[in-house]
């Protein structure tokens, strides 16, 4: 009996090593960064050996960057919003519909993960150049939805899947229409998917670099391409002070929708207490 | 009945009136991005876009071209570049609508934009400050200018002057030494820059001994600890101590001696050294027009705009008419060192980039583990 004991304790060591290693290392690279960014000297040493925000302050005197975020945001935003219409409604027709070429749709909608981005991205500039159509804003979006859709479908689907059609039915028997039954019954029931597809589309579309960098022009420069062109040349903590400002807005929205409406609620339709 | 009229008509939650008035406020705003952006209103002023690298050398750029929004009444903007001959690339892919019109590139990528069809000859009847340009710094095919330096690049050695003594730095040929036996240099790769030219110049004379080299750079191999394709990795191994010399150009070392890091540049005296330059490539047909083009290479070439650059980067000026100022001095090549410079050739290098690239990754890569 006591040996069982010992066993037990052993691994319950264990797992909560493991557990502490795991978070540790997903939370390493983010609070290096974040120190990196406080570090007086250009050369930062971890860990930094005094305080300063020069870095900060080259970093919102960087108009190239300031404008990075900016243009990241609006192509993710307008991606995301993108994507989502068109990954709910293909979602719908694959989950609750047979008909011809279900599964090639369902396989093209996805072909984006297989291809590599670099190559897609250089196709996409040379077919829009081909048609001589040179609005980069159009050509950017459409790109990075194309890259976040595969993403955001793959996660609604499955919503789809986990829906008993009896509410829907029973609300067509109770007189709804279809659009009434839509928007006031599946939607809801699907709000945790399209929670996640909303988080995971606009995070690669944010992050998405491979096929920005062929589709950028000056005024549409996002984010990680302009990072990259700073970092190929002199590794600074200005970079550093840009991911911790974008990060701690991140989790400053997390943080005012977690008390304004609650995360949970917003995602399950319950306040969990 | 009507139908629907069973339906629960409580109306919307608060949350779901969040997010339609989230929703079309996106839209809104969307819609008024889409308008500002597609419609044909035209801009109060032209606009010259020209691709530059970040850091230091976007900052000397800028600096250089003080003045020339007032004096040409149009708008600047500035597209970071990580490597120009992906920009070139990209302008290629472009070509029947170029979004830059100058790229701040070398005479190697240049022959290469020549060759997608990229690249407009200079005019020496739109840029007068073209004949004060060293005719080492100039890339002429046929007669005509196609390429134009700014600034000089040179290759020398950065070394960790708090684990290195200087004074043992005497020749090229130290890199070879015990000194930094095992794995702690640094040297970049002929993606990249230059070190098949620097061997070849160091124990043969010239650059065109590549067979020769390749098989000194298998000796050195056991020493490399650093095969860098971009100046932030290289820069950033010798400030954290991985390795502890450098071959690199000026500007690598330029930027962590400045921060205060206890680096030091040396070009080994009275020995030949490679030199690079780099500066404005026009792009054929690019959206500001020829005119206004050729106007920001005759401004970025003028005395004043390459000193404010130098000031920046610390390489030296291709102008003949550029007065270093004192305090700039000791940080550029001396007139002695401009004669052990070895001048650029520029078609051989472009001709046997790729060659190299593939004998490195063949025949060096493998020895350095």
């Amino acid at each position: 009996m006591e040996g069982k004991i010992s066993v037990y304790k052993i691994c319950k060591i264990v797992v909560i090593s493991l557990k502490l290693l795991t978070v540790g290392l997903l939370l390493m690279p983010p609070i290096v960064v974040a120190t990196s960014s406080f570090n007086p000297t250009a050369f930062a040493p971890f860990p930094p050996r005094g305080l300063s925000l020069r870095w900060f302050e080259t970093f919102f005197g960087d108009s190239g960057l300031i404008s990075g975020i900016r243009n990241s945001i609006f192509f993710a935003v307008l991606s995301t919003a993108l994507s989502l219409a068109i990954g709910i409604l293909a979602s719908f027709a694959i989950a609750r519909y047979n008909f011809k070429g279900k599964n090639l749709l369902d396989a093209l909608i996805l072909s984006p993960i297989v291809l590599p981005e670099v190559a897609f991205g250089n196709a996409l500039l040379v077919y829009f150049y081909y048609l001589k159509y040179y609005n980069h804003t159009i050509i950017l979006l459409l790109g990075q939805t194309i890259i976040a859709l595969p993403y955001v479908f793959r996660v609604i689907l499955p919503s789809f899947y986990g829906i008993s059609r009896s509410f829907e039915e029973a609300a067509m028997t109770l007189g709804a229409n279809e659009i009434q039954t839509f928007l006031r019954i599946t939607l809801p029931l699907i709000k945790p998917g399209l929670i996640a597809g909303i988080v995971l589309g606009f995070a690669t579309a944010f992050n998405n670099f491979s096929v920005s960098v062929f589709l950028v022009v000056t005024s549409t420069q996002t984010l990680p391409v302009h990072l990259m062109g700073r970092m190929r040349i002199f590794l600074d903590p200005t970079i550093a002070a840009a991911s911790t400002f974008v990060c701690l807005t991140m989790v400053s929205a997390l943080i005012i929708t977690e008390k304004l409406v609650g995360i949970d609620k917003l995602i399950t339709g319950i306040r969990w207490r | 009945m009507k139908r629907g009229s069973n339906m629960n008509k409580k109306g919307i939650t608060k949350i779901q009136a969040l997010i339609v008035a989230i929703v079309i406020i996106v839209a809104a705003v969307a819609g008024g991005y889409y308008y500002y952006y597609t419609t044909t209103i035209p801009k109060p002023k032209p606009t010259i876009v020209i691709a530059v690298w970040g850091g230091a050398w976007q900052k000397g750029i800028v600096d250089g071209l003080e003045g020339f929004e007032e004096a040409y009444n149009c708008k600047v903007e500035y597209f970071i570049q990580s490597d120009s001959m992906e920009t070139i690339n990209k302008e290629i892919a472009e070509k029947e609508h170029p979004t830059i019109d100058v790229i701040m590139t070398g005479p190697g990528n240049t022959l290469r934009g020549m060759a997608g069809g990229v690249v407009e000859p200079v005019d020496p009847s739109l840029v007068p400050n073209l004949e004060d340009i060293i005719s080492a710094c100039k890339l002429v095919i046929e007669g005509k200018v196609y390429f134009v330096g700014n600034y000089f690049n040179y290759m020398g050695i950065a070394i960790r002057s708090d684990r290195i003594d200087a004074s043992k730095v005497t020749s090229w040929k130290w890199l070879w030494s015990e000194d930094l036996y095992p794995k702690k240099l640094g040297m970049p790769t002929p993606e990249y820059f230059a070190p098949v030219e620097q061997t070849s110049l160091t124990w043969y004379g010239d650059v065109y001994h590549v067979d020769e080299a390749f098989e000194k750079l298998k000796e050195l191999a056991p020493n490399i600890g650093l095969a860098y394709v971009d100046d932030a990795l290289a820069s950033e191994a010798l400030a954290a101590g991985e390795i502890n010399a450098l071959m690199c150009y000026n500007v690598v070392a330029t930027k962590l001696i400045k921060e205060g890091a206890p680096v030091k540049f040396i070009i080994p005296p009275g020995e030949k050294f490679f030199n690079y330059y780099n500066g404005p490539m026009v792009v054929k047909n690019g959206p500001a027009g020829k005119d206004l083009q050729m106007k920001m290479v005759n401004w970025l070439i003028s005395p004043e705009a390459q000193i404010k650059n130098a000031k920046e980067i610390w390489s030296n000026p291709t102008n003949v008419k550029v007065t270093i100022p004192p305090d700039l001095a000791p940080y550029l090549l001396t007139t002695e060192q401009m004669a052990q410079a070895a001048l650029l050739d520029a078609e051989f290098q472009a001709a046997h980039t790729d060659e190299w690239q593939e004998r490195w990754a063949t025949e060096i890569k493998p020895l350095l583990g």
